[in-house]
């Protein structure tokens, strides 16, 4: 069990938050009486599956669940795409993203490209503040060494992603998305398939990510090209006074 | 099996629904089964049941259950 002090949500959501995430080891008391202490305004809690005793006795704490998360894997020693997709790759190209670009990137998340997440579903916290969130997300990222790329379909830049190199071959796609108002919606795949070919050509040999059971069609779409799941997570959330 | 009936198979395969759904509202993501994956799986459908293989252009158009028919007529499948 970890609990973390989220201080940047201050920043992001205008409210103080802990993180505690569970093991699947951890004692059940021993974390009802974390649970228990936590004093922030907004208390997240990460419960690995299989811990069904840990969820049910969290939300008598008047916890609910918003998410669960697949963390998710894919080995970047293969990259191959099936023959509905196939077709589509020699005309998808990409590259990092420009002052310019990152300038757009940030416009189309705030204009809403991220609807799914924990937070923009949070009636608590509602769509501004989550694309907020997001950019100020983006922004630390970048300076922590992260990089966007923009995948393009014939010379039009159709989405981005976001993808850190952790060392060792191992990369992380952070997150991405088709920009709004295209007529390429049917290529989602696009932009997950840009971070597992610059991860491979940076010398990646595997990519991690998480997706979320609110965006369904991310998870099916990452599963398409080759993810597999690693790990599942519930999440749960309280809204409180500050105590 | 006649085209529309070929047509229509593939959609309630592909998307998981019944005939009341094929008209001209089904159109991509009016249905949660019709995102991007659900997509491709309609098309590789398509193209098996019609023996034809689509551009990409076309593919990326398809955007409705009406739409989908003019462009199958380009291949020539007239439904």
């Amino acid at each position: 069990m970890k609990s973390v002090d989220a201080h940047w949500e201050k920043r992001n959501l205008g409210v103080t938050c802990t993180e505690l995430t569970c093991e699947v080891g951890d004692e059940t008391a021993a974390v009802l009486a974390a649970a228990n202490a936590l004093g922030n305004e907004y208390l997240v809690i990460k419960v690995p599956a299989k811990r069904t005793d840990l969820l049910l006795e969290i939300q008598r704490l008047g916890f609910a669940v918003i998410e669960v998360v697949f963390r998710i894997r894919r080995d970047l020693r293969t990259l191959e795409l099936s023959s509905a997709y196939a077709r589509f790759a020699k005309d998808l190209t990409s590259h990092a993203a420009t002052a310019g670009e990152i300038e757009r990137v940030l416009d189309e998340v705030r204009g809403g490209v991220f609807q799914t997440d924990r937070c923009a579903l949070d009636p608590a916290f509602a769509q501004g503040l989550a694309a907020q969130r997001y950019c100020n997300w983006i922004s630390d990222e970048l300076e922590r060494g992260a990089e966007i790329y923009i995948t393009a379909f014939k010379g039009v830049d159709i989405g981005f992603s976001i993808l850190k190199d952790r060392g060792q071959g191992q990369f992380h796609g952070l997150f991405g998305a088709l920009y709004r108002d295209n007529k390429y919606l049917a290529l989602g795949f696009a932009v997950g398939w840009t971070n597992l070919v610059v991860a491979k050509q940076r010398g990646g040999r595997t990519i991690e990510t998480a997706v979320s059971t609110n965006n369904v069609p991310a998870v099916k779409m990452n599963l398409s090209i080759g993810y597999e799941i690693q790990e599942v997570q519930y999440v749960l959330v309280k809204h409180q006074s500050q105590r | 099996m006649d085209n529309l009936t070929k047509y229509n198979t593939a959609f309630k395969e592909s998307f998981e629904v019944d005939d009341a759904a094929l008209n001209a509202s089904l159109a991509y993501q009016s249905i949660a089964t019709w995102d991007s994956v659900g997509h491709m799986k309609m098309i590789a459908v398509l193209e098996d049941a019609f023996s034809i293989t689509m551009d990409t252009e076309d593919i990326i158009d398809f955007s409705s259950y009406d739409k989908g028919k003019s462009i199958l007529q380009k291949y020539g499948v007239a439904v």
